[in-house]
């Protein structure tokens, strides 16, 4: 109890170097958070996007935007009338860009048919379903999130015409980042009978592998992809994105640590003379070491939870754009937060381990003098 | 002034393994800080001017254009030019056995007003000699392994033509595309049919561009290719887009780097000035001016940063002058020498910054009693 009064005395006796060195610790751990948050946000919502009981018929056959895909209704008929094919859906892709200030981001409108709407499960939270024919949209849950202008009641611009907002839709998948629009109007408007891509539903996670394999050795130059596989290959593609993260967590880690290293045996050569008094009049090394560390602990503790606190509450409900219709949040895991709070703790008592050290090694008649 | 500089070195010298402390974070962080200014200067340069207040990007929303319409969007009164631009995402390549989809860009209407700007003398002069030869971004060339003379064999619509690389690029704002001669990458799969995917406009003033904007817009309303557009900025911000997160995060790590710099330099130059007032005050009474205490600090704190900074600099120009990091599909790291010394000198300027209100105290120290307090 007295250590601990006495650490925190210490603590609130310098105010200038804690608040600086509490401002460094809040820094790390709120990239640290940040940086895990947006990896888990965008990792965690390709991975549940895609049922397997689905496949995608789409030319070409890669993980390429939607819309660049088209496909003759005549050469896949075969396929969508196999036995084990449920239910198809053909849909028309378009893409548009909504503005945040002068920045595009672009968004896909989803043309569906009315079995479409179904096929995806999806939830209408506000609105209505748009009408079949008429220049109507729903927009998912995350665009209407992130852009204010696009809400039920505004409309948006689709090739030369505006299309209504007329409720909007969440399906908890990465498809809530799109505007989905009936295809009868949207193949008007872009003159286009032929659909982008054709989206069968199957029994089993079997089946969909089944067809896949069948159509390939047919070689028509379209893919047919579990929808599954086409999320998991999405996320592939975002390696590089990932391992920028890491890297960058790295740096600002050893930063940060080194960094305390420096102040702490600043900090604690200032108190050369404290110390030895304090052995002098009987205290034990481990007493003391037991102390110092309890002052950087805390430091580091206090700093870190200020840093998880501040990502929390800034990063709560911001919505981020990773790409064509990729809009995500910040995922929070408890145990991504305790996994970025441990690191800061690390990094505070690895940097506090080096000053501590020397200065127990340090001879007490040499630090009264 | 060197009596002042000697005194900050021996403090400096005298640290001893102190000052891996000191120098090594500096260090770290100015990696870091270095990647973000070379991140800043390589946007700067590759947009710049091509897109800008001056530009409009005017793309069909249905089918192509075709040179009678660029040629009626060039005659729009206030229109100083109008360049087409080509491409088409129906090309793939031959990957062991398997079709992997690039996208190829009609090079003539993009070196005419996009692509010329960037792409150095020497590329340019290599990929004319030969008609089918075909430029190469380097994201491209990484992703599958392409060299100079490579031979490719491009499927059109799933008919084979053969290609070679002539040079990979890097100084260009796409990295991820294959250049080629017009006649290949027009939207009729190489039929030389003129069909274009955009036309770049370039306007005779900003003010004017909302107007020509709405002219070409009414034009081609009613048209087989009624357009959409794009403001030259927009349009630049268009090819960041796979890139903008991380570009986001990046800037914000960059700027936290330079803040956690700047408090560890602050807390050390504070501690260090509060523990020595009375050297200050006896150097003071020896003789000193205030503006030699002034010029100690200043020197100290730069000594503090600018070693560690520095290094960073260097151990980044030497790692990415080499290993140039495809950061994503369009922005590429590679640490010139002179980004690394910008970075070094803005190590060198950000201490002196830090040092003023600090020096400022120590210099201004009341010199009778800090003598009398011992």
């Amino acid at each position: 109890m007295l250590l601990a009064k006495y650490v925190f005395r210490n603590i609130t006796r310098r105010p200038t170097v804690v608040g600086i060195t509490l401002v460094i610790m809040m820094l790390t751990s709120f990239a640290l958070l940040s940086i895990v948050s947006f990896d888990a946000g965008l990792s965690s919502l390709l991975e549940r996007s895609g049922s397997p009981r689905r496949a995608l018929i789409l030319s070409p056959p890669t993980t390429r935007g939607l819309y660049e895909s088209h496909l003759a209704l005549r050469d896949i008929h075969d396929v969508t009338a196999s036995p084990l094919v449920r239910k198809t859906s053909v849909q028309t892709m378009f893409v548009v860009p909504l503005y945040v200030g002068i920045v595009p981001e672009f968004t896909n409108v989803r043309g569906l048919d009315s079995s479409g709407f179904d096929l995806y499960g999806a939830r209408i939270v506000e609105g209505r379903l748009p009408r079949q024919g008429e220049r109507e949209l729903v927009v998912g849950r995350i665009v209407q999130q992130r852009h204010q202008s696009v809400q039920v009641g505004s409309s948006v611009l689709v090739s030369v015409h505006k299309f209504t907002v007329v409720g909007v839709f969440e399906t908890g998948a990465v498809l809530d980042g799109e505007l989905w629009t009936s295809r009868d109007a949207l193949a008007a408007e872009l003159r286009q009978d032929e659909p982008s891509l054709a989206v069968l539903e199957l029994d089993s996670a079997t089946d969909a592998t089944h067809l896949a394999n069948e159509y390939a050795e047919r070689r028509l130059g379209y893919g047919l992809v579990p929808e599954g596989d086409y999320y998991t290959r999405l996320n592939a593609e975002n390696t590089l994105l990932y391992q920028s993260l890491l890297l960058i967590a790295i740096l600002v880690s050893l930063g940060a640590a080194t960094s305390i290293v420096g102040t702490m045996s600043v900090v604690f050569a200032g108190r050369v003379v404290e110390m030895s008094v304090l052995r002098a009049i009987g205290f034990r090394s481990s007493q003391i070491g037991t102390l110092m560390f309890g002052e950087a602990l805390l430091l580091t503790a206090i700093g870190g939870s200020m840093g998880i606190a501040l990502a929390l509450v800034s990063l709560r409900g911001y919505c981020a754009y990773a790409g064509v219709s990729m809009y995500f949040v910040p995922r929070f895991a408890a145990t991504d937060i305790a996994l970025a709070f441990t690191a800061v703790l690390i990094i505070g008592v690895l940097g506090a381990v080096v000053p501590i050290v020397r200065m127990l090694r340090m001879n007490t008649v040499d630090g009264l003098r | 002034m060197r009596s002042s500089l000697s005194i900050a070195w021996y403090g400096y010298v005298r640290r001893g393994w102190g000052l891996v402390g000191v120098l090594v974070p500096v260090m770290i962080l100015f990696v870091l800080v270095t990647m973000l200014v070379t991140l800043e200067v390589f946007l700067s340069r590759i947009y710049d001017p091509a897109l800008d207040s001056r530009t409009l990007w005017i793309s069909p929303v249905i089918g192509a254009f075709s040179r009678s319409d660029i040629t009626k969007i060039a005659r729009v009164p206030g229109v100083v030019d109008a360049s087409p631009m080509a491409w088409r995402f129906d090309c793939s390549v031959d990957v062991a056995g398997k079709p992997e989809p690039v996208t190829c860009m009609g090079a003539t209407a993009q070196i005419e007003r996009f692509m010329n700007r960037q792409l150095s003398e020497q590329v340019l002069a290599t990929w004319e000699e030969h008609k089918n030869g075909v430029l190469v971004g380097s994201s491209l060339a990484r992703r599958h392994g392409w060299h100079e003379g490579q031979l490719l064999t491009l499927l059109f619509n799933g008919k084979p033509s053969e290609f070679f690389v002539s040079s990979v690029f890097t100084d260009a704002p796409i990295l991820d595309v294959l250049l080629m001669h017009a006649e290949y990458a027009d939207a009729r799969g190489g039929q030389a049919a003129e069909q274009y995917s955009a036309c770049l406009v370039t306007v005779a003033s900003p003010q004017a561009r909302k107007k020509i904007d709405d002219t070409i817009w009414e034009m081609f309303k009613d048209t087989p290719s009624p357009t959409s557009s794009m403001a030259g900025e927009s349009a630049h911000a268009m090819f960041l887009n796979d890139s903008r997160l991380l570009l986001t995060l990046f800037r914000a790590t960059g700027i936290l780097a330079i803040v956690i710099v700047a408090c560890s330099a602050l807390t050390l130059l504070t501690l260090s000035i509060d523990r020595r007032r009375g050297e200050f005050a006896a150097l003071r009474a020896i003789g000193f001016q205030r503006s030699s205490i002034f010029r100690l600090i200043m020197a100290e704190s730069v000594l503090l940063v600018f070693p560690g900074a520095l290094l960073g600099s260097l151990i980044a120009f030497a790692y990415f002058r080499t290993n140039a990091w495809e950061l994503t599909q369009t922005v590429r790291i590679e640490v010139s020498a002179t980004t690394a010394a910008l970075t070094a000198a803005f190590g060198f300027l950000l201490p002196l910054v830090l040092a003023l209100l600090p020096a400022r105290s120590a210099a201004t120290v009341d010199v009778l009693v800090m003598l009398q307090d011992g």
